[in-house]
């Protein structure tokens, strides 16, 4: 379970601008809160600023000017090793963090360095392994996995913290669709025993299915906070900020030229809406053939 | 005090000449620097390298790295001032200790040591600012014939520290992430921080030299009879240039001995 908390909103966005040493403006005045129990997508084009956004959430990157509280507390005035208590942060490149020679120190690397010792690492360790599917694996160099487990073996590594906050940069690049799937999967679990998650992505179908709220940040502002239903009915914002419409949000919006209404978002409900539709128009014998394939509402 | 030895492109006249002809010309400024003994000389000589860089419109990095010059140059000064023998007495700090007394003669040494170490540095800061390093080795590849795997190898290297650093930012941000502290304790203490961050960059780099070669095979790298899209040729100008440098080091040869 993730650390007790005071119940303030879990992180309050200020008026945060970040300018780069190098002179761009990546950030240019952002007001968000988020409370506990959210799961975010944080969604743009490259460069719009998603991963300087979330960096502030633990102290990697300070304001250069306005205030990012954690708790209620301003992470300007924490070190980025103690707030790591309450927010983790899975980088997108697995490589960038490896470095043990057994997969099992690597996972414990991050509790360790929060206290932790003997049975209760081990027993951290374990479950992480568990949740990302790496348990015959524990012994082994993780240098010999596949980028895929490399990059589950990064996500461990970051539950085995079990904070409060956990946010991941591009948690699904990169793996093929079961392992995707797999991945959502134990964000959404992690979600329902309490923890906030914020995942940064490309892939607008994870978005729909996964997420409560998505964040569009485009040249540095948050054009967009909302559900993703609400979200995809905006498709001028989406395009304009260098997005496209999952598939069958698309389809739903053709669809509704025709009349045929459907925002439940998904493959299913959209079959039977067109299904309903259908019925009134074609023969009722050659109907049933077609409903014959497992769309029970067809009737 | 950041010092850039970057290449700054800004196309000045400076800039145009040939890579061979600038790199002469920081050799020839050595050479001339050795044969000077007097302040005087070496003053004109270095305000001259000033002058180049204001024609070269570097003038701005170049006045930076010479005011951080002028801390060691200070140094210089105050070091030969004690310890060179010759010459009048000016006064002694410590009258029972002679060899620590300083002399006119003393002083104007120290101020040509520093000169000519501020003239030799500034020759070679102008020619990095004005020269791309792609164009000083393949020069040296054309001309000087060295070979081109080193050519490379120095090319490469020079071309992967600005990633190296961005790897560095990123592996420091994600062990960090991990509540990884970077700045604990002694010297030992320290020297393990570092394992978090050293140990990924090393196995990065590898597999990035490794992809880097499959790479460079696949586009046929090592094949011979090597071709150049770019031939930098020395033109007029250069061979002007080249001539006067020549004639000004013989003549500082003949002024000297």
């Amino acid at each position: 379970m993730p650390a007790k908390l005071t119940g303030r909103p879990l992180i309050e966005v200020r008026q945060l601008k970040h300018t780069y040493r190098s002179g761009g403006e990546a950030l240019k005045g952002i007001d968000l809160t988020i409370n506990t129990g959210e799961m975010i997508a944080v969604v743009g084009r490259n460069g719009a600023g998603k991963t300087t956004l979330t960096k502030h959430f633990n102290g990697l990157l300070r304001p250069t000017a306005g205030t990012v509280l954690l708790d209620g507390q301003d992470t300007a005035k924490l070190p980025v090793a103690q707030l790591a208590r309450t927010v983790g942060y899975v980088f997108q490149n697995p490589d960038h963090q490896i470095f043990h020679e057994r997969l099992f120190d690597e996972i414990a690397f991050g509790p360790r360095n929060l206290g932790l010792r003997g049975d209760e690492l081990t027993a951290r360790v374990d479950s992480a392994l568990k949740a990302v599917d790496l348990t015959e694996y524990r012994d082994r160099d993780p240098g010999d996995l596949s980028r895929g487990q490399r990059k589950r073996a990064a996500l461990a590594s970051v539950l085995a913290m079990e904070t409060a906050v956990i946010i991941l940069d591009e948690p699904t690049s990169g793996q093929d669709y079961q392992e995707s799937e797999q991945i959502m999967e134990i964000l959404r679990e992690l979600n329902r025993r309490g923890h906030t998650i914020l995942f940064i992505t490309h892939d607008m179908e994870l978005v729909q299915e996964h997420a409560h709220r998505v964040l569009l940040i485009d040249d540095g502002k948050l054009v967009i906070d909302a559900p993703p239903q609400e979200l995809f009915r905006q498709e001028q914002a989406l395009t304009s900020a260098g997005l496209r419409l999952p598939p069958t949000a698309e389809l739903e919006q053709r669809l509704a030229a025709f009349g045929i209404h459907s925002d439940a978002g998904t493959v299913e409900a959209l079959a039977t809406s067109i299904a309903r539709r259908s019925s009134r128009i074609i023969a009722r014998d050659s109907f049933d053939e077609n409903c014959s394939g497992g769309v029970a509402a067809c009737q | 005090m950041s010092v850039s030895i970057e290449y700054i492109p800004t196309g000045s006249p400076v800039h145009r000449l040939h890579a061979l002809t600038k790199l002469l010309f920081a050799l020839a400024v050595l050479t001339i620097s050795m044969l000077l003994s007097q302040p005087l000389p070496l003053l004109l000589l270095f305000f001259s390298l000033l002058g180049i860089a204001a024609l070269a419109s570097v003038s701005q990095e170049i006045l930076s790295a010479v005011k951080g010059l002028l801390k060691v140059a200070f140094f210089l000064v105050l070091l030969q001032m004690f310890f060179y023998p010759e010459g009048t007495v000016l006064f002694a700090p410590v009258s029972s200790l002679p060899g620590l007394a300083v002399t006119d003669q003393g002083i104007l040494f120290g101020i040509s040591i520093a000169l000519r170490m501020m003239v030799i540095v500034t020759s070679f800061l102008l020619f990095l600012t004005t020269t791309p390093a792609r164009s000083t080795v393949l020069s040296l590849v054309e001309y000087l014939k060295v070979p081109y795997d080193y050519a490379f190898l120095f090319i490469t290297a020079l071309r992967f520290i600005p990633t190296f650093l961005e790897e560095v930012r990123l592996i420091g941000q994600a062990q960090e992430a991990r509540a990884h502290d970077f700045s604990g304790g002694g010297p030992l203490a320290r020297l393990k921080t570092i394992f978090p961050l050293a140990l990924p960059l090393v196995m990065i780099s590898l597999q990035r030299a490794e992809r880097m070669a499959m790479a460079m095979e696949t586009r046929g790298f090592g094949l011979p009879g090597r071709t150049y899209y770019r031939t930098e040729k020395p033109g007029a100008v250069d061979i002007m240039v080249i001539v006067a440098l020549l004639s000004a080091v013989a003549v500082a040869v003949l002024l000297r001995f």
